[in-house]
This record gives C-alpha cells, sequence and structure tokens, in this order.
C-alpha cells in the first residue's frame, strides 16, 4: 500500500497543543507515585531513591533525542505507520498489536491498583467489583472522548494536581529530617545506576510521544513536548521520593504499600488542618482517570492502526470488558505488585524505550537505503 | 426505539462523523479568495448551476403606456416578464406542485405576483385573511384623484398599525391632495404615488404577494391600486409595547441600567446608539412558515471571523419549523449538542453587553419581539461573568469573579461534601465539631441524604413559587419559605439546624449565578452529585467530576470549544478568572479568531511615563523620542 493510501485511511486523532500534550504525558507517566512506586523504589535505591528518577530522566531524555534525530524526516508518520510502510506490514502489525497489548496490560494493573487503593483508604466496605466498574464507566467515556478531550482535561487537572502535591509535599515536612537521607549515595553508586537504567520502565514518554508524533504542531513542539514531559516527570518522582525518605526512612518507606497516603495522614497543621487524606483522593482519582483513560485510547488506537481500521472507538468497548477480566485475574494486591516489581519494572523499558528507538532506527535506515538505491537507478 | 438507536450509534460510531463537525478556524487567504468566488457565482443563478446556455429573457409589455410616433395607441397596464425554461425545469415544477398537494398545502395560498384588477386582489385577500371572519384586517377602499382617476385600496391590520400616519400621511395625500398638479409627466402611476404622494418614511414597492402579506402582517399599511400590478407598503408599524426598562435578570450597579424590551427594532435600534459604525451589519431573516418571525444577524464587518457569520446563518436557514416565538427556540435550534445541560449560547437582556461582545468578534441573533437577544459563540467563563466586572477597577472586577467561581463550586458541591464528611469521611472533621453535628442529628430520624433531599426540594419549591406567585404577595414568600418552614422543620426534628445553614449558603451560591440557564445547569447538576456523594462519598463526587470536566472541554459553541482559552490553551488577554486592567486588554479573545486581532494600541496609556505595558509600546515610545530629537 502507497503512503498517501495509508494516510488517507488512518484514524483522524487531531492536533494538540503542547501544554496539553505535556500535561498528559506526564500525569500518564507521574501517577505511579500515588501507587506503590515509591514504595519500591525506595527499596531498590535506599538513601539514594530520589536521585533514580533524575538520572532514568535523563537517560530517558538521550533516547528521546536519539528517536527525534531520526524520525524527524518523516514528520506527518507516527511510529506505527513508519514501521508499516518502511517494514511492510507483516512486522508493523505484530508490533502495533505488542504495543496495543502492552497498554492495555498497564491499563488493567494500574485499574486493579487503583481500585485496591480505593477499597483501602476512602471505601472500605464497598465491594472492589463495583468500584473497578464504576473507575471502568468513567474511563471508557474518556477514551470514547479521544486525544482532544484527554489532553483538555489534563490541562486543567495539571494545576490542581500541581498545587494538591505541592500542599502534600511540604505540610508534612515538620516531620522531615534531611540525615534520612545520608548516606548520599544510598547502596552505592552503581547500584544506583543500575536501577535507574530499569527504572526507565517508568518513562512512556518515548513510546508516547513516537505513536502521537504527527498530533503535534511542529518538531520544535515535539521536542519541547519530550523534553517537558520527561522533566516533569522526573522532577515530581524524585520530589515524592525525597519527601517520603525524609520522613519515612528508605527502609519504612520501603514496606508501606502506599507512602503518599500514609503522607497525607501525617499531616497536622493545628486543630483544624489535620487528617486531609480524603481530600487528596481527589488527587488520585483524578490521575488514575485520565491515565487509564489514555492506556485505554492508546490501546484501542493502537489495535485499530494495527489493521488500518477507519475507526477505534467500536474496539473501546470490548477491550473495557476485557479490562475488567484482567483487572481480577491477579488473586490480590501482593500478586499485583509482584508482577510489577518482577516483570514490569524490569523489563518494560524494552519496549518503552529500546524498541521504539530500534524500530525507527531500522525504519527510516531502510527507507534511506530505498531512496539511495532509487536515486542510483534514475 | 430512541435508546436502541443510542446504543447503536455508540458502537457503530464512524470517526468520520466528528470531522464533519463544525470547527472555527482562523481564516486564509485561500478562505477569502473562495468565498469571494462563491459570491460571485451566487449572484448570477446561471452561473452558479453550472448551466451552459443562457437563456436570454424575452419580455412582453403590455400595460405600459407606449407610443408610435405621436399618437397615443392604446393604454394598457403594467408589464409581465415571461422566461422561458428547459423542459426539466418544467417537470420539476410540476413534481414540486404535485408534492405540494400531497402534503395539503393549503387551498388559501395566493398566487405568486400581485394582480393587475383591484377587485381580484381584493378577493385573494379576502381568501387568505379569511375575510369577513377575521376582524383584524381592515381594507379600506377610495379613490385616488387627479389627472388619472383610479380605485385603491389600503389594507393593514387593526391594532399594530398607527391609525394617526394611516389617516393624515397616506389617505390624506391619496385623496385630497392628489389634484395638485405636479410636473410628474414622465412618471408612472404608482411612481407618482410613491414619489410624490406619500410622505412616510419608509414606502417601498412589491410585486409578490408573499412580500404583500408579510408587510401588512408586520404592521405596514399596503396600498392595491387598480390597474397596477404592484403594491406600495408604508411603514405603519405602531402597535403598544413596553418602553425600554430596566434589566430584569442581568442588573449591574455600575453600568447602563436599560434592557432589550418587546419590539424587534428597538432592540437593534439599542445596540446600534452604543456602537456608531458603518460596519456593523444587521442581516435580516424570516422563519416559520405558519407565520413568520424576524431574526437579524447583527456582526461587526472587518472584526468577526466570516465563519462565524456563515456557520450561524446556515444554521438558521435550515431551521424547519412553523412558529419561533422566542429567541429561547432558536437557541435550542441552533445550538451545539443539544443534549447537554452546559449553555452553549450566551442570552442577555444588556444591549451595551451585546455590543461589546459585537466589538470581540462574536455575532448578535436578535429574535422577533424577544427581549433576549443570543450572542454565539460563547465561552463559558463568559457565562460566569457580568458586564460590570468590565467596568469596575480591574482589582474589584477580578474579586468579584472569583467569588463568583467559589459560588459555583459551593452552588455545585456543598450539599454533596456534607453528606460525603457525614457518611463517608467523618474522621476529617475535627472531633468538636463533629459532636456537634451529631448532637444536632441526634432527633432527626432520616439519613443525611433524605434530609438534605428534603431541603433541596423544599428550596426549590420555594424559588419556584416566588417566581410564579403574584407580584403582591411576593416578598411573602421568602418570609414563609426560610423562617417558618426552616424554624418549623427545625423544631419539629426533622431537620438539623446545620443543615439549614448549608442549603442556605448553597441557595445563595446558585443564585449569584449571573447567567440565567448557567444556574439551571448548576441546580440540576447538583442533584447529581448529591447522588455520587452519597452512593461513593468523595470518590463518587470526584468521578462525576471528571465525567463532567470532559463533556464541558469537548463542548463546542459553534465550533469554538467553550473551555479556551483555558483548554485548549490558546494566547488571549487575560479575561476568564483573571480579569486585566483595561489598559492592558490588548487583543480580542483569540479563541474567536477574529480578523482584527488587536483592540487597542500598545500604548494605550501613552500620556504616563510610567506606562510599560509591552516591549512593543517601550518600542513605540523610543520611537516617539526618537523623531521627537529628530
Amino acid at each position: 500500500m502507497t503512503k498517501n493510501a495509508n494516510n488517507s485511511s488512518s484514524i483522524r486523532i487531531g492536533r494538540v497543543g503542547i501544554a496539553e500534550l505535556t500535561a498528559l504525558i506526564t500525569i500518564y507517566c507521574s501517577t505511579d507515585v500515588f501507587l506503590s512506586y515509591p514504595s519500591r523504589v525506595a527499596v531498590e535505591g535506599a538513601t539514594a531513591a530520589w536521585m533514580i528518577p533524575l538520572i532514568a530522566g535523563v537517560i530517558t531524555f538521550a533516547v528521546f533525542l536519539l528517536l527525534y534525530l531520526a524520525m524527524r524526516k518523516t514528520p506527518t508518520q507516527n511510529l506505527i505507520e513508519l514501521v508499516m510502510n518502511s517494514l511492510s506490514p507483516f512486522i508493523g502489525i505484530p508490533v502495533a498489536i505488542a504495543f496495543s497489548v502492552f497498554f492495555f496490560l498497564q491499563t488493567a494493573i494500574v485499574m486493579r491498583e487503583f481500585t485496591e487503593t480505593v477499597v483501602t483508604t476512602v471505601l472500605p466496605r464497598t465491594p472492589s467489583e463495583i468500584i473497578a466498574a464504576s473507575f471502568l464507566l468513567v474511563v471508557v467515556y474518556y477514551a470514547y472522548k479521544g486525544l482532544e478531550g484527554l489532553t483538555r482535561v489534563a490541562v486543567l487537572i495539571a494545576y490542581i494536581l500541581g498545587v494538591g502535591l505541592v500542599i502534600l509535599l511540604v505540610l508534612p515536612l515538620t516531620w522531615f529530617h534531611l540525615p534520612y537521607l545520608m548516606p548520599l549515595a544510598g547502596r552505592g553508586w552503581n547500584v544506583t545506576l543500575m536501577h535507574s537504567l530499569l527504572n526507565t520502565s517508568a518513562f512512556a514518554n518515548v513510546l508516547m510521544l513516537a505513536i502521537l508524533y504527527p498530533a503535534v504542531r511542529n518538531q520544535q513542539h515535539f521536542v519541547r513536548a519530550g523534553l517537558m514531559s520527561i522533566l516533569f516527570t522526573a522532577l515530581t518522582m524524585s520530589a515524592v521520593l525525597f519527601v517520603v525518605l525524609g520522613v519515612f526512612t528508605d527502609a519504612v518507606s520501603g514496606q508501606v504499600s502506599f507512602p503518599l497516603y500514609q503522607l497525607a495522614r501525617l499531616i497536622y497543621v493545628g486543630r483544624f488542618v489535620q487528617r486531609l487524606e480524603a481530600v487528596f483522593v481527589f488527587l488520585w482519582t483524578a490521575g488514575a482517570v485520565l491515565k487509564m483513560g489514555f492506556g485505554l485510547w492508546l490501546s484501542g488506537y493502537l489495535y485499530a492502526a494495527a489493521f488500518r481500521m477507519p475507526v477505534y472507538r467500536p474496539i473501546l468497548f470490548p477491550l473495557a470488558l476485557l479490562i475488567y477480566v484482567f483487572v481480577f485475574l491477579p488473586q490480590n494486591i501482593m500478586a499485583v505488585e509482584a508482577l510489577e516489581s518482577r516483570i514490569i519494572e524490569p523489563f518494560a523499558w524494552i519496549v518503552e524505550l529500546l524498541a521504539p528507538l530500534v524500530l525507527v532506527i531500522v525504519s527510516v535506515g531502510i527507507n534511506h537505503l530505498r531512496g539511495a538505491n532509487r536515486q542510483a537507478q534514475s | 426505539m430512541a435508546i436502541s438507536s443510542f446504543f447503536k450509534r455508540i458502537l457503530s460510531v464512524d470517526d468520520r462523523i466528528l470531522d464533519q463537525e463544525f470547527q472555527l478556524t482562523p481564516m486564509t487567504d485561500e478562505d477569502s479568495s473562495h468565498k469571494a468566488a462563491q459570491t460571485k457565482a451566487g449572484n448570477d443563478p446561471q452561473r452558479a448551476s453550472g448551466r451552459p446556455l443562457r437563456l436570454k429573457r424575452m419580455i412582453i409589455r403590455f400595460g405600459d403606456r407606449y407610443m408610435a410616433g405621436d399618437v397615443t395607441l392604446h393604454t394598457v397596464h403594467g408589464h409581465k416578464e415571461v422566461i422561458p425554461i428547459s423542459y426539466a425545469e418544467l417537470q420539476q415544477r410540476a413534481v414540486k406542485r404535485t408534492s405540494k398537494m400531497n402534503q395539503g398545502s393549503s387551498t388559501n395560498d395566493p398566487p405568486t405576483f400581485i394582480q393587475y384588477a383591484l377587485t381580484d386582489n381584493q378577493h385573494i385577500l379576502e381568501k387568505v385573511f379569511r375575510l369577513p371572519i377575521n376582524a383584524d384586517i381592515v381594507i379600506r377602499k377610495f379613490r385616488l384623484g387627479g389627472e388619472h382617476v383610479a380605485d385603491a385600496m389600503a389594507v393593514f391590520v387593526d391594532g399594530i398599525a398607527d391609525k394617526i400616519i394611516i389617516n393624515n400621511h397616506i389617505l390624506e395625500p391619496l385623496m385630497m391632495l392628489s389634484d395638485l398638479e405636479h410636473d410628474i409627466a414622465s412618471l408612472s402611476l404608482e411612481d407618482r404615488i410613491q414619489n410624490v404622494l406619500l410622505p412616510g418614511n419608509q414606502v417601498m414597492k412589491f410585486s409578490t404577494y408573499k412580500d404583500a402579506i408579510e408587510n401588512i402582517l408586520a404592521g405596514s399599511t399596503v396600498l392595491f391600486i387598480d390597474g397596477v400590478n404592484v403594491v406600495i407598503s408604508v411603514e405603519t408599524k405602531g402597535w403598544e409595547h413596553r418602553p425600554v426598562g430596566i434589566t430584569q435578570t442581568e442588573a449591574a450597579v455600575r453600568g447602563p441600567h436599560d434592557a432589550f424590551t418587546e419590539n424587534f427594532r428597538s432592540n437593534t435600534g439599542l445596540v446600534r446608539s452604543k456602537l456608531r459604525s458603518p460596519n456593523l451589519i444587521t442581516e435580516m431573516r424570516q422563519l416559520g412558515t405558519l407565520a413568520s418571525t424576524d431574526i437579524a444577524i447583527m456582526y461587526m464587518d472587518g472584526v468577526v471571523n466570516p465563519n462565524i457569520v456563515n456557520e450561524v446563518k446556515r444554521r438558521i436557514e435550515s431551521i424547519k419549523v412553523d412558529y419561533v416565538p422566542e429567541s429561547g427556540l432558536v437557541e435550542q435550534f441552533i445550538e451545539d449538542a443539544p443534549m447537554g445541560v452546559i449553555p452553549k449560547l450566551l442570552s442577555t437582556e444588556r444591549p451595551d453587553r451585546v455590543a461589546y461582545g459585537l466589538t470581540e468578534g462574536q455575532v448578535a441573533i436578535f429574535v422577533g419581539h424577544s427581549p433576549y437577544v443570543l450572542l454565539v459563540p460563547v465561552l463559558f467563563w463568559s457565562l460566569l461573568q457580568t458586564a460590570e466586572d468590565a467596568y469596575l477597577h480591574w482589582p474589584f472586577g477580578t474579586f468579584i469573579r472569583f467569588i463568583r467561581i467559589i459560588a459555583l463550586f459551593i452552588a455545585l458541591l456543598l450539599p454533596a461534601l456534607y453528606i460525603a464528611v457525614t457518611n463517608f469521611h467523618p474522621e476529617m472533621i475535627p472531633t468538636e465539631i463533629m459532636l456537634s453535628i451529631a448532637s444536632s442529628r441526634e432527633r432527626v430520624p432520616f439519613p443525611v441524604v433524605i434530609e438534605v433531599l428534603i431541603m433541596e426540594f423544599s428550596i426549590e419549591l420555594i424559588r419556584e413559587a416566588g417566581i410564579r406567585i403574584p407580584s403582591v404577595i411576593g416578598p411573602t414568600i421568602g418570609i414563609v419559605g426560610a423562617l417558618i418552614l426552616g424554624q418549623a422543620a427545625v423544631a419539629a426534628g426533622i431537620i438539623s439546624p446545620l443543615l439549614i445553614i448549608i442549603v442556605a449558603v448553597t441557595a445563595l451560591g446558585s443564585f449569584t449565578m449571573p447567567n440565567y440557564n448557567l444556574s439551571f445547569t448548576v441546580r440540576v447538576l447538583r442533584f447529581g452529585f448529591i447522588a455520587s456523594a452519597a452512593v461513593f462519598g468523595f470518590y463518587g463526587i470526584i468521578l462525576l467530576f471528571m465525567v463532567l470536566m470532559m463533556h464541558a472541554v469537548t463542548l463546542k459553541s459553534l465550533g469554538v470549544p467553550i473551555l479556551s482559552p483555558i483548554a485548549p490553551r490558546r494566547k488571549s488577554s487575560s479575561d476568564t478568572i483573571w480579569r486585566a486592567p483595561a489598559y492592558k486588554m490588548e487583543v480580542r479573545p483569540n479563541p474567536y479568531f477574529p480578523l482584527r486581532e488587536r483592540r487597542q494600541s500598545p500604548m494605550s496609556r501613552s500620556w504616563s511615563p510610567l506606562a510599560k505595558d509591552t516591549d512593543q509600546m517601550a518600542q513605540g515610545r523610543g520611537d516617539d523620542d526618537d523623531k521627537k530629537r529628530k
């Protein structure tokens, strides 16, 4: 199929602004801080855990720059279209399906985690099935409304999340002890660096930007969206870890399921400002809805793109039903966390960073060779 | 059936449908050249339809007095145009006529053109207006004096035409002054009447019955003359109506107090008197097949994005309805996403607001004698603003906007938050207050949700009764509702005193909404939040809030996302929640993509040595200084 024909049959996702896209990707990647992410990283990095997201961010940005340099010659094609056109659909279709399945599974895992968080923190007597179903209804609505809606809500919520997170991190500072962050190197620079490398799994920015490449107005915006989203994600994660470690110490942080929630519980500023954890339910529910909505949208969009369907919306409903099934496959929250720490974190970077980079470089290389051959023939 | 089709649509929706939705974009050179070509083609029907053959128009004159040499051959009246048409067109007309008959069109439909004979015209009018059963229509027959005596009749509607004008400025000149000598030999009879005898300020000729009848029904007096196949319409509108009064629903302390009234022309005049510009255009349309209503589309040419004007016209012209009595109905016909609860158009009774909106690049729609004018497109933030915000000093304008935003959240969420806190998250409240709430609720037999619903329902009753009750006893309803009902409910142990405070503050919050439609939105959504809080507490409130946010960000008002310039972010002067000083409001709202972006000079306070509005301004001042030095 020719390039033009492919473009005409592809799904129109619209154009989004740089601030909106940055907000959406940042929220998608940094919402993990509300869950067990700080606890996991505290175990890995000990007192140097707060550095891990920063180093991981630098590595991710380096990969992103390489990807951008490779992709900038094909501004109208996203990762999937590039692979389809250059490496044939025989490779393109399985790649698109693999990415779709990746986002699908990630959405299912996140939904289970957030469902358990809600049950643990605010609605202890409500069955998980009902919480998950209510989440799912809203998430399907979000995915159904498409990328434009998701990015716009993200930019609105970003203000609230930003202010809320700052309050959440500032108010418990009365318990903060700087010595808890010593020794600075944690378990040693080598260990910190190694875990930083693996921790790039938390940064799905590169893969998402490679998929949403044509939705950005120009290449300068693309670089800025990449830089800003990686920077904000890394800073958010690092700031949360910094405060969590300084308040609880690394040993305790590693034992707590939801460290940020525990941090919210600690808040006590006078008689009237205390026990505000219920208020912060707003933050993680808002973040969770956006993250899962975007995850479901990506999954549906990639699946439709794999088979060159002109629409993706009808796919969302069966996908949502499948997510509901997958949400309850793990026996309990401990099984989900084990999945996160043993499979997702050590290997997700292969899908999120390595695969897009390799695919883009190979595709662009083949395109270049073909172009050179054509020139030689003519 | 409707539900099944709804689900069917959800499951089979094609993305391409969404692409067809109107989306406002900035004007480009391509657009304007394309529009110019279209207009040119539109003026020439043959070119527009692409017909290669130009059919020559053949005019058979009979009726004009014509001369052969010096001898007058004969005198006949009027002239008739015969336009040759193709067989296909003839067939099309026949099909159209047949289908019209099948649809049961009225047998009282008049012919297209005015007849020559006065008696014929009289019979037609009697048939059209069902005379003599219909007592409103007056046919006054008289004889024109002067050199050429002719029978004539004046037709008007009693009650909406001014009798003094008819007597003194139509009948008197035509019957008594037509004998006077005038140097008018070259004029035909109808031109003589129009140009010499009728002193009315608006005198027009029409040749079709449609125009004649519309003019009669609009209050004009239409003259039929024997032997002439045109009518002369004299503007004699003079029905009773309320004079321009003070604003009823958008009161402001600072700023004008006049409001639109139930008179179409007064309303357009009120805006034009405030906005004295030759670029202010008023386009007229009629809407309604049973009874037509005037629609005026007003805009500032050269400022408004022509795509908005074209879209407004397209939507209004596509309305197929027999009668539109009020702008509220037109609003429902032309708004995007009509199933939603958030208003997508701004209906206002303030001429100053319409005038300001027009200068910002909006389009105003006047509907008949409705005292509410529609402004499109609209941003959600405008619904939370009053005209006063702009007139006040900017810190005060910003302050009252913040108050209103807080009021919006109170009106929307306070009862739901009360339910969530007392039912699901009591640990949030300090112990003393919790104990106080518990003790006040001790005697109350209902769960909190029922208690809140009872009170909210009572408030809605009071509100509705306050509007419907005769104005003489209106004020007492507040006392009855607030004091007697509230006190009695507390005393009887049905309601806790704290809830009275919650509901009262909520009601006050909803009363601060400056837009009547928005206050309904808040009232309806509040019940949704109460239900979600009752089921899931905070979690439920947040889920519903997120749904509402997604709904709001994807809503459009005539192609403009209503939450812009915040979501999506667009560059604009600060006029959403924060009201910038007037001298910093340099550009028009960017979401409307106006043709002229800048509305004031960067040097708007150039007299001040301290003014440093923008870089351009500093640059401008530098330039001025340089010139002076030279």
